[in-house]
Order: structure tokens, then C-alpha cells, then sequence
């Protein structure tokens, strides 16, 4: 009876709106609430996969875990771990172009670039954060100095995402993550190899080498961000 | 909060307190404008009783200035419809119609546009315990009211 009683006090007090096309205007007109921008990046944090975050974390393990259980320098190891980091960077701040979403992003309340740079800075972040957890952890089980640990982990994060970014504006598509995920590997492997056969670029005398190169990859990446906003600025014309 | 969902609820309300289609969607559309344009930073569980305090505060004024109230005869919907569903609802309404308007504002609130009890505690301005017992009250005596009547499910 309850749930019977209750529908029917719900159609006893039924009424429908007189003028439907004043309703309909004046929800087509209505001007939105504005959204500060911790709400905007709260709700852009919602969005983010679980599973990107918690891979992202889980860089951390072979330091906490193997660091004293593994005969090799754990630095190296994460050293050729980390381009893989930058990759789910990447990917995930991209993710509406892996998926061809751009209409529906831009037909959205906010604009596809706010969007893109909320994710990109929230993930950077987290990134940061798992950067700095393991620049000390190594330079622990390393022999080499705090700046080398930091710039060997650094410059193999950073050219992933430059090259990531770069291939997130020439491809389209799937074809944005297979490229991505093939740099990665690359880079990973290359990074190692690096460490395998010619170990005398890690040699201290070398470290400026590094420390130029990373700083240029600092510049190339904001180019890159630079280079996407512009890119997505320019859908709206294409699309 | 989603607009197009509340605009509805919140029209519902209006017409509930001043009986007037045209004048409720004009107060429905006003309490939305003034809601936004206080640029608040509200929780989301406060926005909902703050729409619905707007709209109530609106519906007063309206009533103070005595330019409504020629409330709509609900007989002249129906037309010659006799079927049970109709009967029932008309029964329905009969019985609703001798609650109290408070009683009437609470089974609104709850069982029409689905409002939370939280919020209707916030609208209303009564405590938890005092929402949950006229609530069931009500409806048990909508029960006995409505098996006198003949109601039929």
C-alpha cells in the first residue's frame, strides 16, 4: 500500500509547466554558475582512471621493495622504469584524443584546452610527487650524487613525455597510444642499453652534459604544451 | 546540481504555494536567477535548501502583495474522465486537500520532488525526528482516510 500510496500522492500533485518554450529558453539561456578553479580541478580529478594512479604509484615499489633484495643499482632499474611514468602521463591527459572525443570535449561546459591543462598539471603533480619519493630512495642505494640521481631519472621522464607529446599532435587515434607505448619501450631499452654499454656518459665529468640536457627538454616540453593548446585552439575551425 | 531536473521540482513547489501556473513559472525562473547571481560557494548539500528557501521567500512576497490566490479548480481538468485512476486520484486529492498546508508542504517535499529529509530539515526548519513522525503520521491517516473513502489500489 505505502509504495502504491506514494506513487499516487506523486500524480496527485503532478503539474506541468504552462509554457514549455519559456522553459526551454530559459534553460538554454541560463547563465552557468561560475566554478572556482579548485572545483575545476576536483572534478577534472574525478575523471582521472583509477588504475592510471595506481600504476603511477606503483613506480614506487621496486624502490620500497627491491632496493636491498636486487643485485643491481636501483637506479638503473628505475631509470629504465621511468619512461613508462611519463608515458601514463601522457596518455591520460590525451585520453579524449586516443578516443577520437573531441567533438563531445569541445561541445562540453568547459573548453577542450582548460580541460587538457587541468589533467596535465594534475598528473605533472602527481608525477612530481612520485619523482621526489624516488630521486632520495635511489640516491640512497646509489654511489653517484643527488644531481646525477636527479637528472638520470629526469631526462629519460622527460623525453618520453616530449616525445609523447610530439606524437600526440602528428597521430590520431589508436595510432597516438601504439606510437607512444613504442617510444616508451624505446627509450626504456635505450636507456638501459645506455647504462650497459657506453657507462662512461654517467661518469661525473659528464653531468653537465645531463644537466643541459635536461634543461632543454624542460624547454621543448613547454614548447609541446604550447604547440598542443594551439593545436586544440584550432578544432574549433576544423572540426 | 542539474538545473532542467529542479526547474520542474521548483515550479512544482511554487504552484504548490501560490496556485497560479503562470505566476510559479515566473517565480520558478526568478528563484534560478537569484541563485546564481549570489555567486555563492555553497556544499552541494546546501544549494538545494537554499533554492527551495529562495523560492519559498519569493511565493511570500507574492502572497503579501495579494495578487494571487484564485487557486485553479482542479474539477475543470478532469474532463469526463471517470475512470478508477481518476476517481482514485480525485479521492486522493480531496483527502490531501484537508492536511494541513504544512502537512501537504512535507509530502511534497518527500514523496514528489524526492528531496532528501537533511534538506527538507534545512527547509523546513524542523529536526529530523519531527520530519519522520508527521511524515508517517500523515500518511497513516491519508490510509484510514483514504479506506473510508473507498479507495481503491
Amino acid at each position: 500500500m505505502n509504495r502504491y500510496l506514494k506513487q499516487e500522492i506523486k500524480k496527485a500533485f503532478e503539474v506541468s509547466v504552462p509554457n514549455q518554450k519559456k522553459k526551454t529558453q530559459f534553460l538554454r539561456e541560463f547563465p552557468r554558475s561560475p566554478i572556482s578553479m579548485r572545483q575545476f580541478i576536483l572534478i577534472q580529478i574525478t575523471y582521472l582512471r583509477k588504475g592510471t594512479v595506481v600504476l603511477s604509484g606503483l613506480f614506487l615499489l621496486p624502490v620500497l621493495i627491491g632496493a636491498d633484495s636486487i643485485n643491481l643499482n636501483i637506479l638503473w632499474v628505475i631509470s629504465a622504469l621511468i619512461p613508462f611514468l611519463g608515458l601514463l602521463a601522457v596518455t591520460e591527459s590525451t585520453r579524449f584524443a586516443i578516443y577520437g572525443m573531441y567533438e563531445l570535449e569541445m561541445s562540453a561546459r568547459f573548453s577542450i584546452k582548460s580541460v587538457m591543462l587541468a589533467r596535465m598539471s594534475v598528473l605533472g603533480l602527481l608525477d612530481a610527487f612520485i619523482l621526489c619519493c624516488l630521486i632520495p630512495l635511489c640516491y640512497r642505494n646509489s654511489s653517484v650524487s643527488l644531481l646525477q640521481t636527479g637528472v638520470y631519472l629526469l631526462v629519460p621522464y622527460l623525453l618520453t613525455v616530449n616525445i609523447s607529446l610530439y606524437l600526440t599532435r602528428c597521430f590520431h587515434g589508436r595510432e597516438v597510444l601504439y606510437s607512444c607505448m613504442c617510444a616508451a619501450v624505446l627509450i626504456s631499452g635505450g636507456s638501459w642499453g645506455l647504462h650497459i654499454a657506453a657507462d662512461f656518459v654517467y661518469q661525473i665529468s659528464y653531468v653537465y652534459w645531463w644537466i643541459i640536457l635536461f634543461l632543454f627538454l624542460i624547454g621543448r616540453m613547454a614548447q609541446e604544451i604550447y604547440r598542443i593548446m594551439k593545436q586544440t585552439e584550432e578544432l574549433g575551425w576544423s572540426l | 546540481m542539474d538545473i532542467e531536473e529542479q526547474y520542474d521540482k521548483i515550479f512544482r513547489y511554487c504552484y504548490f504555494k501560490i496556485a497560479d501556473k503562470q505566476l510559479a513559472q515566473d517565480i520558478t525562473q526568478e528563484t534560478f536567477l537569484r541563485f546564481y547571481r549570489q555567486d555563492l560557494r555553497l556544499d552541494s548539500s546546501k544549494e538545494l535548501p537554499y533554492l527551495y528557501a529562495i523560492a519559498k521567500n519569493l511565493c511570500v512576497d507574492e502572497f503579501r502583495k495579494k495578487t494571487v490566490y484564485h487557486a485553479e479548480n482542479i474539477e475543470e481538468k478532469i474532463v469526463c474522465d471517470r475512470s478508477e485512476e481518476w476517481i482514485n486520484r480525485l479521492t486522493l486529492r480531496s483527502v490531501i486537500a484537508k492536511l494541513s498546508k504544512e502537512e501537504q508542504e512535507l509530502l511534497l517535499l518527500r514523496y514528489v520532488n524526492e528531496v532528501s529529509v537533511t534538506s527538507i530539515c534545512k527547509i523546513t526548519g524542523l529536526s529530523r525526528f519531527a520530519v519522520y513522525r508527521r511524515l508517517s503520521k500523515t500518511l497513516k491517516w491519508l490510509k484510514e482516510e483514504l479506506k473510508k473513502e473507498g479507495f481503491s489500489e
